[in-house]
């Protein structure tokens, strides 16, 4: 990918996204987003939080191609239990930093 | 206002406990995947939306296509839409440009802040634009500290597996319904399935897609049981 295409890819997202945003603030008159729409809408946030987790602790990734990571796959299981019980973000990261450093010093996976 | 401006600030403040290693992790990830760290800046200030720009940088990596990286960018952020229309009656009095200005400092933070939790202060546009500069100044300021140490910090330290760690604490507390979970269950299992496979790099578009449509099905399938129970 050049230059150009990474400014206007990321110019033309952040033109989108900014009309998203503003879309019912920046206009004079009042408008609704239909019932239907908002419904349609409701498990993307959800869908895409879970599709990236899941891409990033499965796989390492170099020059486009994919290889599972176990040693990754476990030391993301440890901070989902640990994210789950302590529902602190400092635990989640610290516990799944320790988890990964632990398992690839000991290669265990 | 500047009463209101500053408890929006106090405010969020808690929920920057996560912002930072998000805009830390972001930005390492942009200059580990070969960016400079003026692009991943550049890419900061532009869209301010940390989970679009993490999928915008994996997939332009790859060399996606143009139209694939900019419709997976706005699936992730049509939720924007919906914090719109929720936070419009609040700010809806103030100038065109400063309804601009707020509405590009929308955040999932804010809209929470403003919108969910019910804030009953006199003048919540101000309440809305002190707890977005906070949390806009410090994405910033943390997605530069994660640009600017990526080539300083050694490979060997994984710290890339930070950014998944922010996804994951991201993730849980949207588990809150079952429709929620299967939505969840779909869509990461199609992305592990999916994403070295599906041409063009268009595996993580299609895994969220699925997961919306699990998740709309799962509720209609749940209120047609409730209907005929």
């Amino acid at each position: 990918m050049d230059n150009v295409e990474f400014y206007i890819i990321t110019l033309v997202i952040g033109a989108v996204t900014l009309f998203f945003r503003g879309a019912f603030i920046v206009p004079d008159k009042a408008h609704h987003l239909s019932q239907r729409l908002e419904f349609i809408l409701e498990y993307i946030p959800i869908s895409a939080m879970a599709a990236l987790t899941a891409a990033h602790i499965t796989y390492t990734q170099s020059g486009g191609v994919y290889e599972i990571a176990t040693d990754k796959i476990a030391a993301g299981f440890i901070a989902f239990i640990i994210a789950w019980f302590s529902k602190s973000i400092l635990a989640t990261f610290v516990g799944g930093m320790s988890a990964i450093w632990l398992i690839q010093y000991f290669d265990l996976f | 206002m500047k009463q209101e401006l500053l408890k929006g600030v106090r405010d969020v403040a808690p929920l920057l406990i996560g912002v930072i290693p998000f805009g830390v992790s972001s930005g390492l990830y942009a200059v580990e995947q070969g960016f400079t760290a003026f692009e991943a800046m550049f890419m900061s200030f532009v869209i301010f939306a940390g989970a679009s720009q993490v999928a915008t940088v994996g997939l332009m990596i790859n060399e996606a296509p143009f139209w694939i990286i900019v419709a997976t960018a706005i699936l992730i952020n049509l939720r924007f839409l919906i914090y719109s229309v929720s936070v419009s009656p609040f700010v809806h009095k103030a100038s065109k440009p400063m309804r601009a200005l707020k509405s590009y400092l929308m955040t999932d933070h804010t809209f929470v802040l403003t919108a969910r939790e019910k804030y009953t202060g006199q003048n919540k546009s101000f309440y809305f634009l002190g707890s977005g500069l906070l949390v806009w100044s410090v994405w910033q300021l943390s997605t530069f500290v994660g640009a600017f140490f990526a080539n300083i910090i050694p490979s060997e330290w994984s710290l890339e597996f930070s950014l998944p760690l922010v996804f994951l604490f991201f993730t849980l507390p949207l588990l809150k319904s079952r429709e929620n979970i299967i939505a969840a269950i779909v869509a990461g299992a199609a992305a592990i399935i999916l994403i070295p496979v599906m041409p063009v790099h268009s595996g993580l578009i299609v895994s969220i897609l699925l997961g919306a449509f699990s998740g709309l099905a799962a509720n209609k399938i749940f209120k047609q049981g409730v209907k005929n129970g």
